[in-house]
């Protein structure tokens, strides 16, 4: 056990005092995420799947106004279906009849809507997150869109809060339009009015009655906007931002390559002949290769933490606002670290194990890592991928890392990730067998 | 004396079922305290030797025992008293000396205030204490391939296994190892060196055995080995580039008392007894075959005669 640790130990020393690989493990990603930051600020990425929809809900109670009920126009486009493809009847507006198709719009189709009954039963379905988010629209809607200005709630399931602001975002955009083309109407109706003819008409009566109204709305000085109100069922809202996200892949990644270069630095200590030298004195080689695994492992938790402390001071620094989202679960975050750079380290030892020389474990090690980095979503979230390229995904550790790391920044604890830490963990420990059994046979000592 | 290295019928193939062998039924046996010389080409087999002898290898047949260890059976213990010496440096470069020495010595089992003496005397002797917090990175050749030697001391072992440690050395250098080889034999520990500088293995050694394709042809004291060759001298005959015609070469070795023409680049060199008596009836065949001798040198025998007599092949530059 001493052998073992004092070999860990030396791994450690080696690396740590060694300016250029402190260099390249910890000051290049750090300033990648801080230059990724500078660049893209506080985008905020959706995770939101085209091919998973995303359930919402839609209390409709407009009882209508003069010019149609505006309620179910919402209705129409969000949730689509054979019915949508019929014409409107008339007792829609025309603006709902030319808004219908958008429901084949994609940011629309990204929803699988359903009609809810009240308030209460969209709050029950949101709270127990068997909906994303639920639109609630007043009886008063269509009414008050013509005179005081209307509202509607978005109720938002905190911890799935990405998808749920996209739906906002969503009920946002159609509320702006139907009030746009309300505008449009009323300016339409107010030029027309300054027409001598239009004015007698008006004077006496002759126009029908919401046209009327209409005109009556049009002279006020101040348009109706629709406002969206959004309630959460958290307190504080999860904001996922591409830097977080990129942040999180760029650590993955380097972990990656520590775990590769520090395993593979068991070929490249047999060609100095240093491993020659260590199996020569009283020490078993299952003790060496297990020293150089445990310093290679702790050297990954090492540069792990540095990373994770060096992001959130990068965030830190750079952020203009205040600090967004709940304080992710360092037990979690813990747990998924260990197993993270146990699949890490377990990759590095199996590369090892099949390649001839350090080079060749280099090489070919990197190419295979950025690919996994590629098809684990490290640079582009999965959800984006075509089903089968989602599934191969799984089989990469990259993806059980970011996955794991995405629900912690959700708000999931360490029982949330333990499917990920113990996939991880099984991941490694299948390639640290495959590994030190192919290095047994590779370094050929007796 | 007791015998403390036992080598018997030892063979080492690589990559069975073909491959090269190293070793041919080797047979040694090495004497408590003494300092004990392979002398062979490069390709010979004293590095296979010496692996198998510390348990870096299994051999293929045969076997080895030190100091009553079977190395094969028993391979910690045998590497408990053994110390060994590499023939390339094997170093950490980004460590310094002195963390080298700390890290192998508590390999070995050293720790506290004894790996503390062992780690300062060993960088005395080497002639290190100066650069010991310097990395190995900074050192020459010279300076590392001297602490190459003094990790393989630092445990005071009872037998010391030298691969070829004074292998590209500065003069310098080499002395100081030569130095440090005799100063632990007179400290009683026993010494396998293995060399391809016949000036060495003639210096240093109270027996040697002459390997070649991976057996021992010769065994003896440096005095018995030259002796086989008493009265033997060694001429050689530089002539340049011109070209040697395989008649010229029959004709030298139809001249009474030589045994033995090689030519080897643009030196010819020839086994004979007495060479000053045919000395001039050598350069008249090389003149009337139109051969200018730029210069020529008699050679006394020693242990490079004894190896180009019995292999037909000179130390340096000869492989397998």
């Amino acid at each position: 056990m001493k052998k073992l640790l004092l070999i860990a130990w030396k791994e450690i020393t080696q690396r740590f005092t060694d300016p250029f690989i402190l260099l390249l493990a910890i000051a290049t990603p750090l300033t990648i995420t801080a230059l990724i930051k500078l660049s893209f600020g506080d985008v905020v990425l959706d995770r939101g799947t085209p091919d998973t929809k995303i359930a919402v809900g839609i209390v409709n109670q407009d009882r209508g106004g003069p010019w149609g009920n505006f309620g179910q126009t919402f209705v129409r486009v969000i949730i689509p279906g054979p019915e949508t493809v019929e014409p409107p009847n008339r007792s829609e507006t025309r603006f709902s009849q030319k808004t219908w198709f958008l429901s084949n719009d994609w940011h629309f189709a990204l929803f699988a809507g359903r009609e809810l009954k009240d308030e209460a039963q969209a709050r029950r379905l949101v709270e127990r997150e068997e909906l994303t988010a639920a639109l609630l629209i007043p009886p008063n809607f269509s009414q008050a869109l013509a005179t005081e200005g209307a509202t509607v709630k978005v109720y938002i399931n905190g911890r799935d809060s990405v998808r749920g602001i996209a739906f906002q975002i969503t009920a946002e955009t159609l509320a702006n339009m139907i009030s746009t083309s309300e505008v449009t109407v009323r300016t339409t109706v107010k030029a027309l009015s300054s027409y001598p003819e239009v004015r007698t008409q008006l004077h006496h009566g002759w126009l029908n009655e919401p046209l009327t109204d209409l005109a009556i709305a049009a002279v006020q000085p101040e348009a109706n906007p629709i406002k969206v109100q959004r309630i959460s069922n958290v307190s504080s809202l999860v904001r996922l931002e591409l830097t977080h996200y990129l942040a999180a892949a760029i650590a993955v990644l380097w972990i990656g390559f520590t775990g590769l270069v520090g395993s593979a630095s068991l070929l490249q200590e047999r060609a100095q002949g240093t491993l020659q030298r260590m199996y020569i004195t009283p020490t078993r080689m299952e003790i060496i290769l297990g020293g150089k695994t445990l310093g290679t492992y702790l050297l990954g938790l090492l540069q792990m933490a540095a990373l994770i402390g060096g992001m959130d001071a990068v965030e830190r620094i750079l952020s203009s606002g205040p600090r967004q989202g709940p304080q992710i679960n360092l037990l979690g975050l813990s747990m998924l670290a260990l197993a993270v750079v146990t699949a890490a380290t377990g990759f590095g030892v199996a590369i090892a194990g099949l390649a001839r020389t350090y080079t060749q474990a280099a090489n070919y090690g990197r190419a295979a890592l950025m690919l996994m980095a590629l098809v684990g979503g490290l640079f582009l979230p999965v959800e984006l991928f075509p089903q089968p390229l989602q599934a191969l995904s799984r089989v990469t550790f990259h993806y059980w890392a970011l996955d794991g790391y995405w629900k912690l920044a959700l708000g999931g604890n360490a029982l949330s990730i333990l499917p990920h830490a113990l996939i991880l963990g099984a991941m490694g420990l299948l390639f640290f067998a495959l590994g030190g059994w192919l290095l047994r046979r590779r370094l050929g000592f007796s | 004396m007791a015998e403390i290295i036992t080598v018997r019928k030892l063979s080492k193939r690589y990559h069975l079922p073909d491959g090269p062998l190293a070793l041919n039924e080797l047979d040694l046996h090495v004497q408590e305290g003494e300092i004990f010389s392979l002398l062979g080409p490069n390709g010979a087999g004293k590095t296979t030797l010496i692996a198998v002898l510390c348990g870096l290898f299994p051999p293929t047949s045969g076997e080895a025992i030190i100091a009553g260890y079977n190395v094969v059976q028993n391979p910690l213990a045998v590497k408990q008293i053994i110390g060994v010496v590499p023939e390339e440096i094997a170093l950490y470069p980004q460590l310094t000396g002195r963390q080298n020495l700390r890290y192998f010595g508590q390999l070995y089992g050293l720790g506290g205030q004894e790996l503390d003496k062992a780690t300062a005397d060993v960088l005395a002797v080497i002639g290190l204490t100066d650069r010991a917090s310097d990395k190995v990175a900074h050192y020459s050749s010279g300076m590392k391939r001297r602490l190459n030697v003094g990790v393989g001391l630092l445990h005071k072992p009872r037998i010391v296994l030298l691969d070829e440690p004074t292998l590209g050395l500065d003069p310098e250098s080499r002395r100081r190892i030569l130095d440090l080889v005799l100063q632990l034999k007179q400290e009683g520990a026993t010494i396998l060196y293995t060399t391809h500088y016949m000036e060495e293995a003639q210096e240093l050694s109270d027996r040697v055995g002459i390997i070649h394709h991976g057996q021992i042809i010769a065994l003896g004291t440096p005095e018995e080995l030259i002796q086989t060759m008493r009265g033997e001298d060694t001429l050689r005959l530089h002539i340049g580039t011109a070209k040697v015609s395989p008649s010229v070469l029959e004709a030298w070795q139809q001249v009474r008392g030589v045994k033995q023409v090689l030519l080897e680049g643009e030196v010819i060199t020839i086994s004979l007894p007495h060479a000053a008596e045919v000395l001039p009836e050598i350069l008249r065949l090389a003149d009337q075959a139109g051969l200018s001798v730029s210069s020529l040198m008699v050679q006394q025998p020693n242990l490079e005669t004894v190896f180009l007599r019995l292999t037909g092949q000179r130390l340096t530059g000869a492989t397998e």
